[in-house]
């Protein structure tokens, strides 16, 4: 038998409050969201911090959705089709962590991206969401790439993120973002 | 014109346009994963709505979390409610907020700096 007692002590260490492996449907999206918001409405957190964390954690899960959505891992390939989600809490932070396999191509140009969000100032990402929400049309992404923006904005700390190799075709990419709280 | 009139769900906003009171108003949460499809009857009372305002037209957004893909639609609404404001009638736009919810106060802000109008930010 799997060693669940194995899983479970390493989540208790690592301080996880929400752990979810597979894929992010439209409907689960609401149900993780729901779920999250009750256990921090549970600890009393702080309304501000809760919001934070909700509105990443949203950002996130629709990125993954809707870059599915946009560019699909085909069906035959439903392996790929599995995604993570991780919420930790430590003394000073949440963390929010997303897992999800990606066409290796689309790698340098999202890279770009959270390079120049992660070296922004607060004000220049103030300017940048108003002026990406300015422009007339939406991004080829649907989002209109204003996910990582928000995210970083919410946060006001950087991105953390990782592309892993998997094979010829895929990565896997990791995005973690975090949010300040009240030492508890 | 009919009036408009949404029921709200865990993912998106109530919404209530009557254009005899010259009001629009959204109240919960605008979550939706593709948001122009939700707003898109919103945006098609608008378009008559500006055809023929009121003298007065009041407009309030309580929301609680909205996501980026509803804060395009958001400015697209605002815009429409300038373009009223531009032929001469009076619009006043109310922007709630929880006390002491500094995003969501940050983009009603964001809102105002970008739209012509007369947005006043509610702690409540």
């Amino acid at each position: 038998m799997l060693n669940v007692y194995e899983y479970f002590k390493k989540m208790q260490e690592d301080q996880v409050i929400l752990y979810f492996k597979g894929e992010i449907t439209n409907n689960l999206l609401t149900s993780l969201l729901q779920l999250l918001d009750d256990r921090l409405e549970r600890k009393n957190e702080d309304l501000k911090v809760r919001k934070k964390v909700f509105s990443v954690l949203l950002e996130c899960l629709q990125n993954i959705y809707n870059y599915q959505q946009y560019q699909p891992i085909p069906e035959e390939e439903a392996y790929y089709h599995a995604a993570t989600l991780m919420i930790r809490r430590s003394t000073d932070a949440y963390y929010i962590t997303t897992g999800n396999y990606m066409f290796r191509e689309r790698v340098p140009k999202l890279e770009n991206k959270i390079y120049k969000v992660n070296n922004m100032t607060p004000d220049e990402l103030k300017e940048f969401y108003k002026e990406i929400i300015s422009l007339q049309q939406p991004s080829e992404t649907g989002g209109a790439g204003l996910g990582l923006i928000d995210m970083a904005r919410k946060s006001g700390e950087k991105i953390a993120h990782a592309f892993d190799n998997v094979n010829d075709t895929y990565c896997f990419y990791t995005l973690q973002v975090k949010v300040p709280a009240k030492p508890h | 014109m009919e009036i408009l009139r949404i029921d709200k769900t865990d993912r998106t906003p109530s919404i209530y346009c009557n254009h005899e009171e010259g009001a629009l108003e959204m109240s919960g949460r605008s979550i939706p994963e593709n948001a122009i499809s939700f707003y898109k009857l919103l945006f098609d009372w608008l378009d008559q709505y500006v055809q023929q305002p009121q003298t007065e037209t009041e407009a309030i957004f309580n929301l609680e979390y909205f996501n980026t893909s509803s804060s395009k639609c958001i400015l697209d609404i605002l815009r429409k409610l300038e373009r009223i404001s531009e032929s001469g009638a009076k619009v006043s736009v109310k922007w709630y907020f929880d006390d002491g919810d500094e995003d969501m106060q940050e983009s009603g802000e964001d809102f105002k700096s970008l739209i012509n109008l007369d947005i006043e930010l509610v702690a409540k």
